[in-house]
């Protein structure tokens, strides 16, 4: 199993490798059989892509919508904002060979959270500007699993791309 | 705003219109709607203003007034391109916004009826004097009806 | 699957410009994509062009959708027809049966443009 090591946070899982993100951080990966895993995603969104021809899979798990809410963190940990987190996950995914036409791109996260750090409307702000960003640069999100008052367990499988939502052992949904 | 010939009542149709502003400005144009705070920002420049006219079981008009640097941010957000936004395109955008503000709420207000909505009327203003219908992106932005 | 020709029909430039994007973007591969502003501007490229697909709004001034899509059934095209309409409503919809296979409202987002245009696609080839 991979853990990142370093607060910039880009994971590599290997061959046959679990690689789990936290809060900042992405994964990419080329082995045809890793997985990557986001925990505890609240009001936080995942961003799954995955590309069907290389395999190319990859995940960023951010806090905030922008950047310029801390200038000090964006640039100690890119991936905690949306509008800085999700261009590095897709240059990233692109170096190892993803095509950004052939891209699956699915959003989970962004739910309400009572008692949040930010209130409960960061979810939502969460998810409007990851679908903006996408937008923005001509990438459209083959499916989503958003909102609610839930928190995430997230799967994403390099083998074939299925997104899965946990709780606990229970799958609760795929994408 | 009259109420006397409308199938609700009017404090729910204000309810209903800042609910249909929601659903345009999150879907269209992925942002929200934020309330207006004590003080109200300071609007730099001109402001756009587009009018349409429906008529139905009911008739009326709907004006969305916006800083016109917010109507070429939505604009800009709305066509998803880097391309050169010009006046046209703007005024454009401003008369659509309105057009789906308007017809996002009188389908959840009267979905039994049909209405025609005339093409959006869209000219340059000034600022009016009264609160804001909400925030976007930090700028003010009013919404009016006028019924009956 | 052979590249579509899509004409995409609202009075407004900025919404013609979104559906344009949004099929761009989708799977299916596309030819042309035609613009017009009304229904009579869409019926002058009807007679010159081959038009797979329209995606139309309901109020335009000079000739409506609902105006335009039952002038194409007169002519005896059967051109699928996705409506585009702020009008959601069950009146509306009731009216558009028989004219439109499928019905998106706006606000609307891409992602709903490029799934409408994958069941059109896969119904003109099927």
């Amino acid at each position: 199993m991979s853990h990142s090591t370093s607060s910039s946070a880009l994971v590599t899982p290997g061959r046959g490798e679990r690689a789990v993100i936290g809060i900042g951080e992405f994964a990419v990966t080329t082995a045809v059989d890793a997985e990557i895993v986001t925990h505890a995603l609240g009001s936080c969104v995942a961003v799954c892509l995955w590309d069907p021809v290389t395999h190319v899979a990859g995940m960023l798990h951010f806090l905030l919508p922008e950047s310029k809410l801390n200038a000090e963190r964006a640039a100690r940990q890119p991936g905690t904002f949306a509008d800085s987190g999700i261009p590095m996950l897709f240059q990233a995914a692109y170096k190892a060979g993803a095509v950004k036409s052939r891209l699956r791109v699915h959003l989970l996260g962004g739910a309400a959270i009572i008692g949040g750090p930010n209130g409960l409307d960061v979810g939502r702000r969460n998810a409007l500007i990851a679908k903006k960003l996408l937008w923005q640069n001509g990438v459209l999100v083959k499916g989503e699993s958003l909102g609610g008052t839930d928190t995430r367990t997230v799967h994403l499988f390099a083998a074939d791309g299925r997104v899965l939502v946990t709780r606990g052992r229970e799958v609760v949904e795929e994408l | 705003m009259s109420s006397t010939n409308l199938p609700a009542a009017s404090m729910t149709n204000r309810e209903a219109l800042s609910r249909a502003l929601a659903v345009v400005v999150e879907e269209s144009f992925f942002a929200m709607v934020d309330p207006v705070p004590g003080v109200v920002p300071a609007v730099e420049g001109s402001i756009v203003s587009a009018c349409v006219t429906f008529e139905g079981s009911f008739s009326g008009s709907l004006t969305c007034c916006l800083p016109r640097a917010l109507a070429h941010d939505l604009t800009a957000t709305f066509i998803g391109e880097e391309v050169p936004i010009d006046r046209a395109a703007v005024n454009d955008l401003a008369g659509e916004f309105a057009n789906m503000v308007c017809g996002r709420w009188l389908t959840d207000i009267a979905p039994q009826s049909l209405f025609t909505l005339d093409h959006s009327v869209v000219a340059s203003t000034n600022a009016p004097s009264r609160a804001p219908s909400g925030l976007i992106n930090g700028q003010p932005i009013w919404v009016d009806l006028n019924v009956g | 699957m052979k590249p579509l020709k899509i004409l995409i029909v609202d009075d407004s430039a900025t919404m013609r410009q979104f559906v344009r994007r949004a099929v761009q973007l989708s799977d299916v591969p596309i030819a042309t994509v035609f613009e017009a502003a009304n229904g009579k501007e869409a019926l002058a490229l009807f007679e010159t062009n081959e038009i797979d697909a329209v995606f139309t709004d309901i109020n335009m001034p000079v000739m409506s959708g609902p105006e335009l899509l039952r002038e194409l059934q007169r002519q005896g095209r059967r051109t699928p027809a996705v409506v585009v309409s702020t009008d959601g409503s069950p009146a509306r919809r009731r009216e558009m049966e028989g004219l439109a296979q499928w019905y998106v409202n706006k606000p609307v987002r891409p992602e709903v443009v490029r799934d409408v245009l994958n069941e059109l696609a896969s119904s003109i080839h099927d």
